[in-house]
């Protein structure tokens, strides 16, 4: 069974290897505006197939925004040029979500900073949730897989060394092991294109360098393209083949790992200064909070 | 103002004192208060509140408590016999309650159905729960002809209104990020349901379902009363011909079976939660 599905990885590479050069990811002129507050200011974005690309920027540069956008979670703003393929299928277009995004999600694997594993259910049946976009409407709804299916399922666990949890609730593992089921769950789904949004920011050291070293390997050895969005600079370098920056909702920079360089991200980030005055305005927003807690008490007494 | 209190805050209660907004809620709360009384002045009114009967007629009641004892057992079988039927009623109207309240209650959530869809599905569920059992009861008496049945049926839509509501209520205060991680994998609409939300919702619904199998129970020994079965018929004949210590008897056998069953049902629901 197993060796089953080392033949299906084969030959996706082989696919994957004869179209290189082929686009994974299309966004055309995408915007994406809140209210008054612009997320995403006009992107333009291709990433090839088989690539690993780093999206870095400060916080409330867009990334996610963008990111959720290619998966289809989201509409972009209504803009006649603005559209989005992932895998030559299009997401969407002039602000409105394709009629067959439901379907065309399952060739997009998203992993959550928070995991979004659904937590009463077993290690296996959250991996199992991946085939739902595959396997027919009538099945998946009843819940039923097939034996073929759930050693899929096995085999994945196995990949990211979690088999030995398959029948523990979600919620009995640790947040690392938690975004390995994740990654499992995005293996069985078998997507063209994986998108991850933070996906260690919530993760302690020892644990995201081992979701980094599976996402990298899920893209070396089964050739699937992955675009990860990183607050890290150095893990983008370390394991990001191509790096794009976001500032204001605009692409800043467009480089390959080892072209980008410390003016780079001095640009990208704003200034050295201004990155410090940065940090000390964050703990001074943080004593606002404080003193506005202790505040309330004092409103509610008088 | 806030933003002066915030920078400040050691001295909040100087700034209270003079502060026209803290004043105006003082003000706005002794207002409130008031009507509060009044409301409580105009419904003794209206209820004819009059404790003094209690005092007046003490006689009359302690007569007729005495008429209660010893209570008279000579039919228990019978009496056992017609609480099993209001518990099978009580399990019915329950049960049929659950199934049709899991629909109703996903397509009455705000984060799950349109507004067009869970508009007139609440105030329809609203219609369900505003009338009490006792009102369906007459009304499928009158329709399917005396018996239990009624009594299943009234129960049925009554606590369709109310587990709706309940179940709903559940479903709009779950997490919103693994629905979202099921969606992620190309699920449909239904599959987000089933995979996302349940799984989240269902020990709360379970809890729900059991807490209302108690009460049906309790309301079920009252439908016999209109004629739709149970153990209800029984207490309404008695009571109308005075027989006091039969229905003395029958009120002990209601008490220790709703007791049982509440222990039991408690008993089950600590397993889900």
């Amino acid at each position: 069974m197993i060796k089953l599905s080392t033949l299906k990885i084969n030959i996706d590479v082989n696919r994957l290897a004869s179209n290189s050069g082929t686009k994974a990811i299309e966004a055309k002129s995408v915007r994406k505006t809140f209210g008054n507050n612009t997320a995403v200011a006009g992107v333009d974005l291709d990433v090839q197939a088989g690539d690993m690309v780093a999206l870095i920027g400060s916080s409330g540069s867009g990334k996610s925004t963008l990111l959720r956008m290619i998966a289809g979670l989201i509409n972009t703003d209504k803009n006649e040029q603005g559209s989005i393929k992932v895998a030559n299928k299009v997401i969407q277009a002039n602000g409105k979500l394709d009629k067959n995004v439901r379907k065309n999600r399952s060739s997009i694997a998203f992993i959550f900073q928070q995991f979004n594993l659904v937590r009463r259910l077993s290690v296996q049946t959250n991996v199992l949730i991946g085939l739902l976009g595959e396997i027919p409407r009538w099945r998946g709804s009843l819940c039923w897989f097939t034996k073929e299916e759930k050693q899929r399922a096995l085999a994945a666990l196995e990949r990211v060394g979690l088999n030995s949890f398959a029948e523990q609730r979600a919620s009995t593992l640790s947040g690392g092991q938690q975004q390995r089921v994740a990654i499992a769950r995005s293996l069985l789904q078998d997507a063209d294109v994986i998108v991850a949004d933070e996906p260690i920011a919530s993760l302690d050291p020892r644990s995201a360098k081992r979701v980094m070293d599976i996402l990298s390997d899920i893209n070396k050895q089964d050739g699937k393209t992955v675009v990860v969005s990183l607050h890290q600079v150095d893990y983008a370098k370390a394991y990001c083949r191509r790096i794009v920056g976001l500032a204001n909702g605009e692409v800043k920079i467009d480089l390959s790992a080892d072209a980008l360089n410390d003016e780079d991200l001095v640009e990208l980030y704003g200034t050295e200064k201004d990155e410090i005055d940065f940090g000390v305005s964050l703990s001074q927003s943080e004593n606002e909070f404080v003193s506005e807690g202790a505040a309330v008490p004092a409103l509610a007494r008088a | 103002m806030l933003n002066k209190i915030v920078q400040s805050p050691q001295d909040a209660s100087d700034i209270s004192a003079q502060n026209p907004l803290l004043e105006k809620k003082g003000i706005m709360q002794l207002f409130l208060w008031g009507l509060v009384a009044a409301i409580l002045v105009w419904s003794w009114q209206g209820a004819e509140m009059n404790p003094y009967a209690l005092w007046e007629y003490r006689g009359n009641m302690a007569e007729m408590l005495g008429d209660f004892f010893p209570p008279n057992f000579h039919d228990w079988n019978l009496y056992v016999d017609e609480m099993l039927t209001t518990i099978q009623i009580a399990i019915w109207g329950t049960l049929l309650s659950v199934i049709l309240a899991i629909p109703f209650g996903i397509l009455s959530s705000e984060n799950i159905a349109p507004w067009w869809l869970y508009q007139p599905i609440r105030r329809f569920m609203d219609a369900c729960r505003a009338i009490n059992e006792i009102v369906f009861a007459m009304l499928f008496v009158v329709a399917v002809g005396l018996g239990p049945f009624a009594g299943v049926l009234a129960l049925f839509v009554h606590t369709t209104g109310v587990l709706a509501k309940l179940f709903a209520e559940a479903v709009e205060a779950i997490e919103e990020g693994p629905v979202e991680g099921v969606r992620a994998t190309g699920a449909s609409g239904l599959q987000e349901v089933i995979f996302g939300v349940i799984p989240q919702v269902l020990p709360l619904w379970i809890s729900y379902s059991l807490y209302r199998f108690e009460s049906n129970v309790r309301s079920a020994t009252v439908v016999g009363m209109v004629g739709a079965g149970g153990i209800g018929v029984l207490l309404w004949e008695n009571i109308r011909g005075f027989m006091f210590k039969e229905t003395c008897a029958i009120m002990i056998i209601i008490i220790v079976s709703v007791t049982l069953l509440d222990m039991l049902s408690q008993k089950l629901r600590k397993q889900f939660i």
